[in-house]
């Protein structure tokens, strides 16, 4: 059975064209103009996964009291934020809302399927069984891409898949410097130096959450980032 | 012209008062003096036709020759000089034709003696000394007649000095005297008994050195000076025929009573004359005046007498002191009534502040003008009157001119200072240094402080505009997005669509398109966001040498290919800043540097402690700022690039350093090295932030 995914998005053009991509990858799709009706919708059969505009309509913070709601009635539902404004991503990465993933609207169908995907297959890993595990371990920290689970010192660190990606492009090599251009790349997202910067500060706060001795995010001014090889930070484990 | 100067010059104009009062004053002076001149002629006119009938008839029957005799109040000394005779200087001259032989005769009378001086002056190359005789020497020989005898004495002394005199025709005429001989002549000063009351005299001099004996000759006919006759010989060779032929000379006493009637008519400050047709005085008010009736001359200062002189300076004739008894009266005044017209003259004494005015007025008896009346007024008065109201209007004047100009002055620098400071703050205000609402005399009353309040209106409305300006970019790129956005996922679809070679090919040029507007309005974004990522910046304690040192060498790895140089001290800078976004402003910096330049040209950083921060410069090689456009250089949305390069540029780079350098409180500027050496961008950071 194919998967439910809904839409909310108040723009008409933009919820049918989402809808005819996604349909055409094969996913079942509903599309909602306002908050009221896909709630009222969604009340009665949740969806595999949604996708939320963060303006609808009037209301200009319409989409996270919906996602907020929705995470009342579900807390493994998957949900991906649309967002026209750079401002609305530090309330989204701060996860207080809940958010599996956020996105630009400036993303191409083929990177917003893509999240899709990376998504549904996390969702997958998390609820099934666990096939050929690729596990990345760079001293106290556990990489696994199929499950796009992070853990330091045998913790979770909650990531949004743009920051794994990031992540991951960057203990990949470690040691080596990472510009920020690569690191787009690498994140498959669009986005502007400076939107990169405050991912990595995201994601370094969220290692130091878990562990306030957290020091392997380098900065190198003028150039991009680096993980630091493990040794410094005292694991017992080295370099894999 | 500056304000104060326009207004101080303005202020000048308060010096027309003081010289319009001058103006008046030069008129009133002359009013003054018309009317003094007009009462004086009438009253000299007056006093010649009021003149008493036996005068007149004195005056028609007056001897042909006289030598004026004064009463002296003091007796002289028998010393040879004039100086103690009230006259002094103004005898009776007796001159040869030629001028070669003169005589000074004065004549006075006191206490029943006559006193006589003889001055004998020769206007000739003296006589080689071999041809004096041994033995001659100058003589004087005097005659004096009178209803009592004859006198006669022969004065010759072997020496000058004291005489003893004896008259030889046997009368009892005891008498001394003073020779002195001077280097042009001689003087003979003489005391002689019988107070020369109805005296004639007659006299003879023979000058040693002339060879030659003089006389005083008969008048033959009225000339300037009465005439001396000579002859050569000594006294003695032509004595045998001399007494006949002298010319006897009356001593005439001054003519006491028409001095009292004369008197008067004078007054305290006026004086009345009558002279003969040389002007010799005949009589005098005065003389019947006690002697110290007059008045001391007021005391003035030079200022007064100065500023007397400006006003009334080119009608009146400087003078020397007048003669307190004078002999003889000259001047304008006198001559012309002597030449029978009445006229009146002016003139000041040098020392003294006195300014006389004289009348004269001929007294003419059977057609002939036989003497003059001479009124004469001291005017002290009137000068004291002029000189203290001139002195109260000058002074009151130009001390009104004079405060009124320092008011005027200050009130000017006032209105300059405070039209400085508005237009300072508002110059500073445009260059964000003031806010509009700290603009001085804002609550100012005047038209000033009206238009302060005016620029401060303009000022928010700027701002206000400015703002909308610099967030226009980011609100802009909000609304294009979502239409961007269905431009995008349609293209999307449709290329999932079957679609022929044509189609496609369109389809990647309106994607293409899309691309571009998309990285357009993500740079109109970008300032706004960066706002929002200084504001969440992380501040923290670092060493900036270190910084930039690690993010010099990043740009070394990057661009592999061109010169980057660094240039710091190795000593620790620690700056209390965000590091994140200083690196950020070095990376547009170099990147701006690095991408305006060709592969040959060295971009070099440079770090170095200033008087209270640091200063990091960026420079370059190769590249030159235009000269009009290096104060908008760090706005928004401003591109000096002279090539448009394949990526849409917005200049948000240099924008974006300003608002990170102006969050450390620091300042960028950019300027073009000199003699085309490249452009440098320097960023000062204050260390205390």
């Amino acid at each position: 059975m194919a998967r439910h995914i809904a839409i909310v998005e108040d723009e008409a053009s933009i919820r049918h064209n989402y809808e005819d991509a996604l349909r055409r990858y094969g996913y079942q799709v509903s599309g909602f103009a306002d908050r009221d009706s896909a709630l009222a919708a969604l009340k009665r059969r949740l969806p595999d996964l949604v996708i939320i505009d963060v303006g609808l309509g009037d209301e200009v913070e319409g989409g996270f009291d919906l996602c907020r709601e929705l995470r009342g009635l579900s807390r493994s539902l998957p949900i991906i934020f649309l967002t026209a404004r750079d401002s609305d991503l530090d309330v989204i990465s701060g996860l207080r809302l809940g958010a599996d993933d956020y996105l630009t609207k400036d993303i191409s169908i083929q990177h917003l399927v893509a999240r899709v995907v990376a998504l549904f297959r996390r969702v997958e890993a998390l609820s099934g069984g666990t096939r050929d595990e690729q596990l990345l371990e760079r001293g106290p920290l556990k990489f696994s891409v199929e499950r796009m689970e992070v853990s330091w010192k045998d913790t979770a660190v909650p990531l949004t898949v743009t920051e794994f990606w990031i992540l991951h492009s960057l203990i990949r090599h470690p040691g080596h410097v990472r510009t920020r251009a690569q690191l787009m790349d690498d994140a498959s997202v669009l986005v502007d130096d400076q939107t990169i910067t405050s991912h990595i500060k995201r994601i370094r706060r969220k290692f130091v959450a878990v562990d306030p001795s957290f020091d392997q995010l380098d900065t190198v001014y003028g150039a991009g980032y680096r993980w630091k090889p493990a040794g410094s930070n005292g694991g017992a484990h080295g370099a894999a | 012209m500056k304000l104060k100067s326009k207004l101080v010059a303005l202020s000048l104009v308060t010096l027309l008062l003081p010289w319009s009062g001058w103006k008046l004053l030069q008129e009133m002076e002359r009013y003054l003096r018309e009317a003094q001149e007009t009462s004086l002629l009438a009253s000299a006119r007056l006093v010649a036709s009021a003149l008493p009938l036996d005068f007149q008839t004195r005056l028609s029957f007056a001897p042909d020759a006289y030598v004026p005799m004064r009463g002296l109040r003091h007796p002289p000394s028998l010393d040879g000089y004039d100086d103690d005779w009230p006259e002094a200087g103004q005898g009776m001259e007796f001159r040869t034709g030629d001028g070669t032989v003169s005589v000074s005769l004065l004549a006075g009378r006191h206490a029943e003696r006559l006193y006589l001086l003889f001055a004998v002056r020769l206007e000739m190359a003296p006589a080689p000394s071999g041809r004096l005789a041994h033995g001659a020497a100058d003589q004087l020989t005097l005659l004096i007649r009178n209803p009592r005898g004859l006198l006669r004495y022969t004065i010759s002394p072997g020496a000058p000095g004291p005489l003893q005199l004896r008259s030889e025709t046997g009368e009892a005429g005891q008498g001394e005297g003073f020779w002195l001989d001077t280097p042009r002549g001689f003087r003979v000063e003489l005391s002689l008994p019988g107070g020369g009351v109805d005296s004639d005299i007659a006299f003879q001099v023979a000058p040693a050195a002339t060879g030659q004996t003089c006389w005083n000759a008969p008048v033959a006919a009225r000339q300037d000076a009465p005439g001396l006759a000579c002859r050569a010989g000594t006294s003695e060779d032509i004595a045998a025929d001399w007494p006949a032929r002298a010319a006897w000379a009356n001593l005439m006493p001054e003519w006491r009573r028409l001095s009292s009637w004369l008197a008067g008519f004078a007054d305290a400050s006026s004086r009345v004359w009558l002279v003969d047709r040389d002007g010799w005085v005949l009589a005098d008010s005065d003389s019947a005046r006690m002697p110290d009736g007059r008045a001391p001359a007021p005391q003035t200062t030079w200022l007064q007498r100065w500023l007397y002189r400006l006003v009334a300076g080119s009608r009146t004739d400087l003078q020397d002191e007048w003669p307190a008894d004078p002999m003889r009266l000259t001047g304008h005044a006198v001559e012309a009534a002597l030449n029978g017209r009445e006229a009146t003259s002016w003139s000041q004494e040098l020392d003294t502040a006195v300014v006389r005015n004289s009348a004269g007025v001929p007294v003419v008896i059977d057609g002939r003008v036989l003497a003059a009346i001479v009124v004469q007024n001291s005017s002290e008065g009137l000068l004291l009157v002029t000189n203290r109201a001139l002195g109260r209007l000058l002074f009151t004047t130009l001390a009104l001119a004079i405060g009124l100009a320092g008011a005027l002055w200050y009130f000017a620098s006032r209105l300059s200072r405070r039209v400085r400071r508005l237009s300072g703050a508002v110059s500073g205000a445009m260059e964000d240094r003031v806010e509009p609402e700290s603009l001085p005399l804002r609550s100012d009353r005047d038209e000033l402080g009206e238009l302060a309040r005016n620029n401060e209106k303009l000022l928010r409305a700027v701002a206000d505009y400015s703002q909308y300006l610099q967030t226009l970019a980011g609100k802009l790129s909000h609304e294009l997005q979502t239409p961007l956005a269905i431009t995008r996922s349609s293209l999307d679809n449709l290329s999932n669509q079957d679609l022929d070679a044509d189609s496609r090919r369109f389809l990647e040029r309106a994607r293409e398109g899309v691309d571009r507007q998309t990285g357009i309005v993500r740079a109109m974004s970008e300032a706004s966001r960066l706002e929002a990522a200084i504001e969440a910046a992380e501040w923290e304690r670092v060493d900036l040498s270190g910084l930039v040192s690690r993010s010099v060498a990043g740009y070394q790895t990057l661009h592999a290919g061109r010169r980057v140089s660094l240039e710091a001290p190795e000593e620790a800078m620690p700056l209390q800043c965000a590091p994140d976004l200083l690196a950020q402003a070095l990376d547009k910096l170099v990147g701006n540097a690095l991408s305006l330049t060709g592969p040959d040209d060295e971009v070099s950083v440079s770090l170095r402690r200033a008087d209270a921060g640091y200063e990091l410069a960026v420079r370059n090689t190769g590249s030159r700022l235009p000269d009009d456009f290096q104060d908008r250089l760090f706005d928004s949305l401003v591109s000096v690039r002279a090539r448009r390069g394949e990526e849409p540029h917005l200049g948000l780079g240099l924008y974006i350093v300003r608002l990170v350098v102006a969050a450390h409180h620091g300042e960028v500027t950019a300027r073009n090295l000199p003699d085309g050496a490249g452009v440098e961008f320097l960023i000062r950071l204050p260390a205390g932030v």
